[in-house]
Order: C-alpha cells, then sequence, then structure tokens
C-alpha cells in the first residue's frame, strides 16, 4: 500500500513539475486570482499543511533512531515495534509531505509567479537541483529503511540503525534547504561593512549562493526548527499511543499504547525545554539583522500574537505536568529510594550545549563544535573521576580548578566580545556557564528528595507553571498596535502601574526559566519514581489520553501560529527590503482571522493524521483476514483511494 | 482572573478520582474534545485587541507608492525605448542619405545644447507645513516610534529621544544618520550592538520621503528634553 502511495507521489509530483516547467515557457504568464480564499490564503493554506507534514518525517525519523538505538542497548523489544508503528505512519506521511509540497510549488509558481521566478533565477543550483535530488534520494533511502526493518534483525540491527541515522541526515539538509529560502526572504544578505552598496544591487551582482543561503537567520532558524520538529514528532506520537490506548483491546495492547503516549510526551516535552532558549537566539537575530524587525514583532503589531503563543506553551507545559501527575498516580513507590539523576551528564550537557549554540549563532563554528562536542565529554570525565574520589584531597583541589577552565576561558571570551569575520562586535552570549554546576548540584539535591513529599513538589511544580504562564503573558498593554495609540488612549490600555513590572522582559525571563525549570523538576521525580517504584502500565486514566491529544494540537496550533508572525514580520515585503508585495494582500492578517485559518488547518491535518494512524496501524493488526486494507470498519480511506486488485478478488469471491 | 480559575479547576481535579476509558466511545468523544479545543481557541484569538488592518493598508499604499511608480516607469520606459529606437533608426538612415547626398551642414542644423534637468521632487511642490505634515507620516510609516520617542511616546530605551534634535543636528547631518546610521552616533548610544540604528533606509524610502522626514525633525526643538548630543567619529 506505502509503495503505491510513494508511487502516486512521485508521479504527482513530477507531473506538477512538467506542469511548472511548461508554465514557465509561457511569455509574461498572467497572475491568476484563487477563487473565494485569495492567493495569499490558498498558499498559505497549502504550505501549512505542507510545513505540518514535513515536520512529522523529519521530527518522527528522529524519535525513531532515537528508540531504535534505545531498544539495541536495552534489548527491549517495545522500542522497536514502536519505532516500526512510527515508521509505517511516516511512509503514508512521507507521500502526503511530497504531494503537498508539489501543490505548494504549484501554487507558488501560477500564483505569484514574478516571486517564484525571482527564486529560481537566484537560488536555481538550490531551488531546481539540491533540493529535488535530495528529495529522491530521501525517497530511497526511506526504501531501504523500511524494507530491511525485518531483514536486518539480531547482529545486523545496527546496520539498520546506521541507515535511520542517514535519513535523518538527509532529512536534515533537506530543513535546511528549506530554511534557507524562508529565513532568506526575512533577512537577505546585505552588503558588508564598508561596501557601499544596496541590498537589491548586491544581491543581483555580488552575492553568491552560499551568501544568500547563509544569511543572518540561518543557522537560528536550523536549530529552533530542527528541535521544533524532534519536539512535534514527540507529541505526535504521543496522539498515536493515546489513540490506540483508547482502541486497544487486551490488556497487554493497553500497557504498550500507556508507555507509548509516555514515551512520546516525554520526548516532546523534553525537546521542548531547549526551545524557549532557542526561540529566543532565533528572535534575537532578527534584532541584529534590523532593530525595527524586534519591536514590530514583540511590542507593535505582532505583539498579541505571542499572547497567545505563551497561552498555547503554557497549555501544552501545564498539560504534561498534569500528565505525569495522573502517571505518577498509578506508579507504586517503594519506602526506599536511589537516585537516577546524573550530574555530571546534566553538567556537562547544559555547559557545552549553550556556549556552543552561542559560537554557532556567531558564525564561529569550530568552536561550537568544541563546546557541544569536547566539552561535554572532557567535563563528565573530570566530575565522574571527582564522583569517585572520597574523601575531598588535595588533587582535587586541582581537579575542580580543572572544571572551572571552560568557564574561566569563557569568561575571557564574554569580556573580550565575540566579533565577526568583518570584526564587527556581534551580541555576546550570555555567561550561562557557571550556574550550570550550581543547577547540577541542585539536581541532585532534589533527586534525593524524600519520595513522600513528591506529590506536593508536583503540586507546587504545577502551582509555579499557572503563576509562570500568567506572568509570561502578562503585556505592556492590551492594544492591536502601538502605532495606532495616542496620547489619550494609551492610559486607558495599559496594564496598572504597579503591575508593569509584570511585563517587563526580566519578569518575562524569569517566567519562562521557571516554567522550564518546573517541568525539569516534574520530570526528575517522575523519572525517579518510574526507576524505584513499580509502574502499572496501562492503568493510567483515560483523561491522560484527552492531555496528550490536547498537547499534540496546542503544539500543530503553536506551530501555524509562529508561521504568521515568522512571515508577518516581512511586512509588505515578499523577500525583506528586496520585493514588495504589491498585491492587494500585502496587510498582516488579524489575529482573529489566523486563529480561524489555523484552527481549519489543524483540524484538517488531525483528520488526515488520524486516518493515517488508524488505517496503517489496522493494517498491521489485522493479518490473514483477506485484504488487510479491507477489513477495518468500512474500508480504509486509502484502500478507497488506491483500489487494490487484492480488494477486486475479495469483491469477486463475495460474489460467487 | 482566568488564571485564578484556571488554577482553582486544576487543583480541585488533581486528586479527583479518575473515570475509566469508554469502551467504544473514544473516537467520539476525541472527535467532541478536537472540536471543542479548536472552538476555544478561536475565541481567545477573536479575545485579543486587533489591529485595524485598514490603517495598516493606508500606510502600506504610501510605502509601496514609489515601488508602483517605479514598476510603472519601468513599463512606460520600456515602451518609450522601444518608440525612440525606432526613431533613431530612422533620423541615422535619413542622416546617412544626406550624407551620400552632399547637403549635410552640421552647423546649420542648429542643434540645442543637451540640458540635464534635474528630476522635480514631489515635495519641492509642497508647502512647509505640508512637509511637516508629510514627514510625520513618514515617521509613522518607517515605525520610527519603536526606538525613538517624540512627546514621551515611543520606544523604551532602544534609541534616543528626538524632542531637542532639531537644535543638535543640521538637516544635513540627520540625512546622512538616516542614510548611514554609523555616520555619526547619539552620545551613549556608540557601542549598541543589538537595538543599532538599521541601515535599510536607503533601500526602503526615496529622496521625497527622506526630505520630509528631515523636514519634520528639524522642527523638533523642546530644549526641556535631554536628547543626547551628536557624537562624530574621529576622522569623519
Amino acid at each position: 500500500m506505502n509503495r503505491k502511495i510513494i508511487s502516486w507521489a512521485v508521479l504527482c509530483a513530477v507531473v506538477l513539475l512538467s506542469a511548472t516547467a511548461v508554465l514557465a515557457q509561457i511569455p509574461d504568464p498572467k497572475q491568476i486570482e484563487f477563487p473565494y480564499v485569495g492567493n495569499r490564503t490558498a498558499v498559505w493554506i497549502v504550505a501549512q499543511l505542507h510545513v505540518l507534514f514535513a515536520a512529522f518525517i523529519l521530527g518522527a525519523p528522529i524519535f525513531v533512531s532515537v528508540c531504535e538505538w534505545l531498544g539495541i542497548r536495552s534489548n527491549d523489544p517495545r522500542y522497536d515495534r514502536m519505532a516500526k508503528d512510527i515508521t509505517k505512519v511516516s511512509m503514508v506521511m512521507y507521500s502526503l509531505a511530497a504531494l503537498t509540497g508539489g501543490f505548494f510549488l504549484f501554487a507558488m509558481i501560477t500564483l505569484y509567479p514574478a516571486l517564484s521566478a525571482w527564486f529560481f533565477t537566484h537560488m536555481f543550483g538550490l531551488v531546481a537541483i539540491a533540493y529535488p535530488l535530495l528529495f529522491i534520494a530521501e525517497t530511497l533511502v526511506l526504501y531501504v529503511y523500511w524494507y530491511t526493518w525485518d531483514i536486518l534483525k539480531g547482529d545486523k540491527k545496527r546496520r539498520h540503525f546506521a541507515i535511520g541515522v542517514v535519513l535523518n541526515i538527509m532529512g536534515i539538509l533537506i530543513l535546511m534547504i528549506g530554511n534557507a529560502l524562508t529565513s532568506f526572504m526575512n533577512t537577505p544578505v546585505k552588503s558588508p561593512e564598508g561596501m557601499e552598496m544596496g541590498i537589491r544591487e548586491y544581491l543581483e551582482n555580488v552575492a553568491t549562493l552560499w551568501d544568500k543561503v547563509n544569511n543572518y537567520s540561518w543557522t537560528t532558524m536550523n536549530f529552533h526548527r530542527l528541535i521544533g520538529n524532534a519536539v512535534f514528532g514527540g507529541f505526535i506520537v504521543g496522539l498515536i499511543g493515546a489513540y490506540k490506548y483508547v482502541w486497544a483491546k487486551t490488556d497487554e495492547e493497553r500497557a504498550h499504547y500507556d508507555w507509548m503516549g509516555f514515551v512520546g510526551n516525554f520526548f516532546g516535552v523534553g525537546s521542548m525545554m531547549l526551545f524557549p532558549l532557542v526561540g529566543y537566539i532565533h528572535a534575537s537575530s532578527f534584532y541584529m539583522y534590523d532593530a525595527s524587525l524586534g519591536p514590530y514583532m514583540m511590542g507593535d503589531q505582532l505583539s498579541m500574537f505571542w499572547e497567545m503563543q505563551g497561552l498555547m506553551i503554557g497549555t501544552i507545559f501545564l498539560s504534561s505536568a498534569i500528565y505525569m501527575w495522573l502517571s505518577m498516580r498509578r506508579i507504586i513507590l517503594p519506602e526506599t529510594y536511589a537516585g537516577v539523576v546524573s550530574r555530571p551528564l546534566v553538567s556537562a550537557v547544559l555547559s557545552g550545549f549553550l556556549p556552543g549554540l552561542g559560537h554557532f549563532y556567531n558564525k564561529k563554528y569550530v568552536a561550537g563544535l568544541f563546546w557541544l562536542v569536547w566539552v561535554p565529554a572532557w567535563a563528565v570525565g573530570v566530575e565522574t573521576f571527582l564522583d569517585s574520589m572520597e574523601p575531598m584531597s588535595g588533587p582535587m583541589h586541582f581537579l575542580i580548578l580543572l572544571r572551572g577552565f571552560p568557564v574561566i576561558f569563557y569568561i575571557m571570551n564574554v569580556s573580550r566580545g565575540f566579533r565577526s569575520a568583518n570584526d564587527e562586535p556581534m551580541a555576546r552570549p550570555r555567561l550561562l556557564n557557571f550556574p550550570f554546576w550550581w543547577f547540577a548540584r541542585f539536581l541532585v539535591w532534589l533527586d534525593q528528595f524524600s519520595l513522600r513529599n513528591v506529590f506536593g513538589v508536583m503540586k507546587f511544580a504545577i502551582f509555579v507553571l499557572i503563576l509562570g504562564n500568567l506572568v509570561w503573558v502578562t503585556p505592556h498593554a492590551f492594544v492591536g498596535a502601538v502605532s495606532e495609540l495616542t496620547d489619550e488612549t494609551y492610559s486607558q490600555v495599559a496594564i496598572p502601574e504597579q503591575w508593569e513590572f509584570l511585563s517587563l522582559m526580566p519578569a518575562k525571563n524569569t517566567a519562562a526559566a521557571l516554567m522550564v525549570l518546573m517541568i525539569l523538576v516534574c520530570y526528575i521525580l517522575y523519572m525517579r519514581a518510574i526507576k524505584v517504584g513499580r509502574i502499572q502500565w496501562g492503568k493510567i486514566g483515560f483523561p491522560a489520553q484527552l492531555l496528550l491529544v490536547l498537547v499534540a494540537f496546542c503544539a500543530t496550533w503553536t506551530m501555524g501560529l509562529m508561521g504568521v508572525v515568522r512571515s508577518g514580520i516581512r511586512k509588505y515585503w515578499h523577500i525583506y527590503n528586496v520585493i514588495p508585495d504589491l498585491t492587494g494582500d500585502n496587510y498582516t492578517p488579524t489575529l482573529a482571522h489566523s486563529a480561524v485559518v489555523i484552527t481549519i488547518l489543524s483540524l484538517v491535518f488531525y483528520l488526515i493524521v488520524s486516518l493515517a494512524i488508524l488505517t496503517t496501524l489496522k493494517v498491521g493488526e489485522a493479518k490473514g483476514k483477506g485484504c488487510s486494507m479491507y477489513s477495518w470498519g468500512r474500508g480504509s480511506l486509502f484502500c478507497w483511494m488506491l483500489p487494490c486488485p487484492r480488494r477486486r478478488s475479495v469483491k469477486a469471491e463475495s460474489s460467487l | 482572573m482566568f488564571y485564578v480559575f484556571l488554577g482553582t479547576g486544576i487543583f480541585i481535579l488533581l486528586d479527583a478520582p479518575l473515570p475509566e476509558a469508554p469502551v467504544g466511545k473514544g473516537g467520539i468523544i476525541f472527535v467532541i474534545f478536537f472540536a471543542v479545543v479548536a472552538v476555544i481557541v478561536t475565541i481567545i484569538g477573536h479575545l485579543w485587541p486587533q489591529f485595524s488592518t485598514a490603517r495598516e493598508l493606508e500606510g502600506i499604499t504610501r510605502k509601496t507608492e514609489r515601488f508602483r511608480k517605479d514598476a510603472e516607469a519601468r513599463e512606460s520606459l520600456s515602451m518609450k525605448t522601444k518608440e525612440l529606437s525606432a526613431k533613431v533608426d530612422e533620423l541615422m538612415a535619413r542622416l546617412e542619405e544626406l550624407k551620400t547626398q552632399g547637403n549635410l551642414n552640421m552647423a546649420a542644423l542648429n542643434l540645442p545644447e543637451e540640458k540635464t534637468a534635474a528630476p522635480k521632487s514631489s515635495s519641492a511642490n509642497l508647502a512647509p507645513g505640508d512637509l511637516v505634515g508629510r514627514g510625520k507620516l513618514v515617521y509613522q510609516d518607517q515605525e520610527c516610534y519603536n526606538c525613538h520617542k517624540i512627546g514621551g511616546k515611543g520606544g523604551k530605551k532602544r534609541g534616543p529621544e528626538l524632542d531637542n534634535i532639531g537644535n543638535l543636528a543640521t538637516a544635513e547631518q540627520l540625512k546622512k544618520k538616516i542614510f548611514k546610521p554609523k555616520a555619526w552616533y547619539a552620545d551613549g548610544y556608540e557601542k549598541r550592538t543589538k537595538d543599532k540604528m538599521p541601515d535599510k533606509f536607503p533601500d526602503v524610502m526615496s529622496d521625497d520621503e527622506l526630505e520630509a522626514l528631515v523636514t519634520y525633525l528639524m522642527t523638533l526643538k523642546n530644549t526641556d528634553v535631554k536628547t543626547p548630543k551628536p557624537v562624530f567619529p574621529s576622522g569623519s
């Protein structure tokens, strides 16, 4: 079935590409107006659907590979079963991503011919060669990955895992190409310092393809979307678990899908904890590019979009915490405890990750790699060695000094100020390294907290999450756009002066950090409880499944909302400061209108995903019952779409 | 208030007994749940304050006027070029014909000297009051208020207050600053990196708009406000 669908997808993509190639030959093609919804909304709908499917097929393989690796390491067959289930769904989603991608391309070329032509002219190698080739290559690897699942077993399982890694690398490369185009539209490369040249002239005559790709927000967008896709993949896996849990017929099935929902949510929220940070860094790249974009985004016309985003993220965090609370209620806890948090690991990873990201942001890739790879490895070694030494002796002091070396090095770098290639001062990454050591110590303390108080701590964490979200969404003023205010109207919409501190960045940063910390606290307690207690898989309540659904829906909705914001900061430009949008649709859609479109898109996406999940996974279960696709309910969507010979033979048999 | 209810509700429900999974009705409950969540988020999206798209479109029309005119001008120029090219060909053919006949006296042609008159700026036709009004619009359209304050209204500490800029800088200096932000700095803002003034304005503003904006800024002479003094880099 999957082979058929993918064949259809490839065929459609080829037809669409041929059609667009033919269209490109027509001299001066006339602008077409899309009926009812208009050109912009039509492209918006297709693009957003494509992004959602693409996010799943990029996020799910990351999750699948992690599961496969965990399965290899732990010899737990549940991981392999789950990874295979998700890959099966991914196959259908992959074809839908390809179809919507082709549709999107077709819509762009017909509805926005000038803009499409500009991209084909200026980024030909990327758009017309690298992107399709990588897509084809990824299709082939996906085929190999899927069809070798049952062949490469046992000792050969690592080879299968390696194919999964290759699949992920290709997915990430495709993501990076897509990001190159979208980030370029937001922050097109400008002439370097000292070269007195307008942006259009520079792009036409001087800038290379790499200059255009490696624009100001490309690197940060890559990080942002990569983590975003991992989060999304995790939540969709949670959704699959919820569906399957509800339809499970045996206790064994219920236990498995309860576990699957837990792992998906764990992966999603675990990745999401990095999100506020990468989000800040990504937003910061807009400030760096053009300082006027920041206030427009956060304080002016798009400010209420961020209120909505805060609400959605807050809901995701809160739902996850309550999900963990419900999970905890079915764990039988012992009297004793054992620590599960590895202080060296937490300390090392955090101390390497954030500065590493900072270096990448400043386009100091070698230094970034150094921090991401070498520093954690080295720090784990030193910390583990320190932990093994009791009591504190002379050499240990020396080793503590060694542990502090990266911190000193980092302080020196910060004090000198990071400088870009053209010696222009860049944003200084925050001094984040040093507190991590103390933070890791706090985690260890928490880990050794008495289990009897676990529920009290979790309740407190949920309380702080609600409070943190309240602070996070506190605006300066309840107003659609600052530019519409006058002196008289400002006082009517501004929050009372005594509460104004809640709307300032220090309060918001504190709230965001607290929310992440509280989720982390919940997870640590939860993980510890799982490790030391006896978890009754399959006994989690039905409300927990609704929470998994809610989290997945909110994640999808937030992705759609952030897509509007990212496009919105270009204002009336197709490519910021380069190609103005001179159509009648060049205004920013309001939050109300956006909410309607995003909700409809999310529902359409979930309708398709739900059918894909139920169809593909029911097929696997219904073996040996004639045509497997036909055996579920009144026939699956894909069975209806793609009549197969076996179904015909079943019909013929029944008519006899 | 919403959060008070939310928090109270959650804390009441946290310890409530868990309902059993409904047999055979899970799908219906999921569909209803999706519908309820969808309606709630859509309503919340409508509850937040909305900006006026009509007002935004007014500004966009002003800002894109230049690009529309450019596009029209390019099209009309292309047409004219074709016409002129045809005429030149015709004249050249005629000249060649006269040359061969030996009747050509260049001096007798009495060709006028080529004059390259500067294109008339549309702002040149405006009265000073109109120009200041237009400058205010440019200030709004380019969203200068997001970083600068005038009359106590505007951005918070990103850029200097401009209430007294008319007493501190000349029109030429202001023009230079807007189109080339690193030409000089306001005192105390030399080391800004993240909040530095954008260098996009030559790409997005016409000379007329610059003229209008500077005319407006030059009217700002409120000595009660401490607008920082310009600092010129050494050697400039």
